[in-house]
């Protein structure tokens, strides 16, 4: 392991198992894999290993074979378990595309799934009239009800089908798949029909499943955890989802052919695809951003109260930039083992703030030079401050360097210009407050102060 | 068998010790046909051969002998090295591995007699360690170090508890936990050094594991036995696979060939190569019927039939 590798992807996960951090392309496969980030691991043979290594409390090392439904992906794993959740660290990150499926494997698999996930089921005859219906949903009570009165009539009497005339029953396959209104109902429903044969090949009737893509809308009932999220986020629920994997796609081709590992090529295209990757990595993170800033804005965004140790998020935060601190060869100077600082706040947003400044400070910091991170206590406060040595800030650029799409007329270095003013919303929302001092030329001093 | 005795277990009686005892005697009783059977009917007999069973035997052993020394290190009072032999063979697949890692070494150091292939340093990773590529290089000389100090261990019938899979590992622990009853707290300071020296990355099937890994789609060369070695050949093809070692090391030994074949193909190794390895594992036979027409894909479905045909998938 002294070796450096080219690619390498990090990822952190907590006593939980959640994932809370992840570098691309993992972050993109735990989305497709239907997580979220912070979020429970959502790739099973993930999950598995990191369950696995924080129980034995034993470092694991093994390659997995992971899915997300177009892709095969294979990756080295090493699973260091610390305190409090595991460091994940994949190598060797290689997809290839699935095989496609056998036609009879899938059309079965497609059956199994309709008649699992069937919100009505029926028994029909040969001329598909109704035999028997069972419903599970509340929506769909009312019609059940009706095809039960209605047995020996066709079903399609008791729905409506759109775009189709005719009132009598059409030949199986043509309905098999159909989208299908039901009285009742609100949501789109489709229409499986599953033929029964008999020995002859004869039918003897069929199976009909109506599923549905949207679940029964639930009664509203006032849940602290999923307000925030929900409150008309038009960036973080509708693009940000959409967005993301077609730009870590971009990210991983340009990547593939920076590292050349389709082959050769000259210095400068692979120069220009470094650009792309970066390029996709800023527009990543302006999203993840965008969506954050739309949370926090949100009317009722309360992050939770949790008793957490300052120096401990510190020193995670210091951790996870370490190797892109090294790259630049700073020192991060973070608390050690035996420092402790207690304080109130929402441990993954302490930890969110402390990720931006030290970021910041390595961003904006010069070669081999030093960060520091410093605790105090006092009157009800712990505080929390990181010093860099960079070329600090006038005092101008210190009034507005919280303000939203402030970039105190940098470019072209990966910054949104969002991430202070989240941290600073972050603070003020946990009761705490983030504030900047020292003068142009002593290098920047950022102060997170929160409740004890 | 392990049911019956869960079962016997759980029930919670006077007469549990019995019924413990009884279902222990039926499991015997059980298991006596089925390796009376093989050892009739199967031409192999070195799969229990008299030194499998003496290097499985004397591996637990060693094992035993580690947890002790860890136990008393850790302030204990030692002497359970006859208790811990009663856990210690109940932990699940640590037998599986033992008994596999006896087969590989009876297969390398054949395969060294038979066609000189260096027990250590095979064909195959000598290019690697050769390699251009520092990393790949270095790697290879980490593998090499842990192979030779396999092949010593497997001299002395030995085995460090640090080159077993976390899973055995763990299990090797809790067996610990319950040997040393009384000494509890000792023990779990000496598991917890045992665990915190852990790093699988590290060990012997970690690094060869690694390499297999690193090296994508070229690992398709580790498929030639006498190129890659028995060592490497198994981790490449389990890793082609459904990734147990175990029983690439079984599917390599007589009765087994239609196996080994069918996962040779559908780790994608070619028809020479596969017949190669035929006859160095087993000089005598013919090949499978079938084989020069089996396809990469049709091999992989094969695969899968006979596991779900087993019940292993759904």
């Amino acid at each position: 392991m002294s070796a450096p590798e080219r690619i390498q992807v990090e990822a952190q996960s907590d006593g939980e198992d959640r994932l809370l951090r992840a570098d691309e392309p993992l972050s993109a496969l735990q989305i497709r894999c239907g997580g979220t980030i912070p979020g429970a691991i959502a790739v099973p043979e993930l999950r598995e290993l990191v369950t696995k290594a924080r129980g034995f409390g034993l470092k694991l090392a093994r390659p997995i074979i992971a899915q997300d439904g177009q892709e095969t992906i294979r990756a080295w794993i090493e699973v260091t378990p610390q305190e409090g959740g595991c460091l994940i660290i994949l190598r060797h990150w290689q997809a290839s595309t699935l095989p496609p499926e056998p036609a009879d494997l899938a059309s079965r698999r497609r059956s199994e799934i309709d008649r699992a996930l069937a919100e009505l089921t029926a028994r029909l005859d040969p001329h598909q009239r109704l035999m028997a219906v069972d419903a599970l949903a509340s929506d769909l009570a009312e019609a059940a009800q009706a095809m039960r009165g209605g047995l020996g009539r066709p079903w399609t009497d008791f729905v409506a089908l759109p775009g189709s005339g005719t009132r009598q029953p059409l030949h199986w396959r043509l309905l098999d798949g159909a989208p299908v209104e039901v009285p009742g109902s609100q949501r789109m429903w489709r229409a499986t029909i599953l033929p029964q044969t008999g020995p002859e090949g004869e039918t003897l009737g069929f199976d009909l499943c109506l599923t549905s893509d949207q679940p029964l809308p639930r009664p509203v009932e006032p849940e602290a955890e999923s307000l925030p999220a929900k409150a008309s986020s038009v960036i973080g629920r509708e693009l940000a989802p959409v967005l993301r994997q077609p730009i870590a796609r971009i990210i991983a081709n340009a990547e593939t052919i920076r590292t050349r590992r389709a082959g050769p090529l000259t210095e400068e295209y692979a120069g220009y695809a470094g650009d792309i990757a970066a390029a996709g990595q800023h527009l990543l993170t302006l999203i993840e951003d965008l969506s954050d800033m739309e949370i926090i804005e949100a009317e009722g965004f309360a992050p939770a109260e949790d008793r957490i140790d300052l120096a401990d998020v510190a020193r995670r935060a210091a951790g996870i930039l370490g190797v892109r601190a090294r790259e630049k060869g700073i020192t991060i100077h973070a608390p050690d083992e035996s420092a402790h600082l207690p304080a109130v706040g929402e441990f993954r947003r302490v930890l969110q703030v402390l990720l931006n400044l030290i970021g910041n400070a390595i961003r904006y910091g010069p070669e081999k030079s030093a960060i520091s991170v410093l605790l105090t206590a006092g009157a009800g406060r712990a505080r929390i401050t990181i010093a860099d040595q960079g070329p600090g800030l006038s005092p101008q650029d210190a009034a507005r360097v919280f303000d939203k799409f402030e970039r105190l007329g940098r470019s072209g270095d990966g910054g949104s210009g969002l991430g202070l003013y989240i941290s600073r919303r972050l603070a003020r929302a946990m009761g705490g407050e983030l504030s900047v001092e020292g003068h142009e030329g002593q290098g920047a001093r950022f102060v997170l102060s929160l409740p004890v | 068998m392990t049911d019956r005795m869960s079962d016997a277990l759980g029930r919670d009686s006077s007469d549990s010790s019995l019924r413990l005892q009884l279902a222990r005697g039926d499991a015997v009783v059980g298991s006596v046909v089925p390796v009376l059977r093989h050892l009739l009917v199967c031409g192999d007999q070195g799969l229990f051969g008299d030194d499998v069973l003496a290097r499985l035997r004397a591996m637990l052993d060693d094992l035993a002998n580690q947890l002790e020394a860890g136990l008393v290190e850790a302030g204990g009072r030692g002497g359970i090295i006859d208790t811990l032999m009663e856990p210690l063979p109940e932990v699940p697949g640590l037998l599986a591995h033992l008994h596999a890692l006896a087969l590989e070494w009876q297969m390398t150091q054949r395969l060294s007699d038979r066609l000189g292939v260096d027990p250590v340093v095979s064909p195959l990773l000598q290019a690697l360690i050769a390699s251009s590529e520092a990393e790949t290089s270095a790697r290879g000389m980490k593998l090499l170090a842990a192979q030779a100090r396999f092949a010593q261990n497997q001299r002395r019938m030995q085995l460090p508890l640090g080159e077993l899979p976390a899973e055995l590992l763990h299990g090797v622990l809790v067996a610990l936990h319950v040997a040393a009853e009384e000494d509890g707290e000792a023990a779990a300071h000496a598991a917890d050094a045992l665990r915190q020296n852990y790093d699988e990355a590290s060990t012997r099937l970690g690094l060869l594991a690694r390499l297999v890994a690193a090296m994508g789609a070229g690992s398709v060369a580790a498929l030639a036995l006498a190129h890659g070695g028995v060592a490497m050949f198994a981790s490449a093809l389990a890793l082609s696979g459904d990734g147990a070692r175990e029983s690439v090391l079984l599917s390599m030994r007589d009765g087994q060939q239609a196996r080994l074949c069918v996962a040779l193909r559908a780790g994608g190794a070619k028809l020479g190569v596969i017949e190669e390895n035929l006859l160095i594992l087993h000089p005598q036979t013919i090949r499978p019927d079938g084989l020069a027409r089996l396809s990469v894909e049709r091999a992989g479905e094969l695969l899968v039939e006979a596991a779900q045909a087993l019940g292993r998938l759904p």
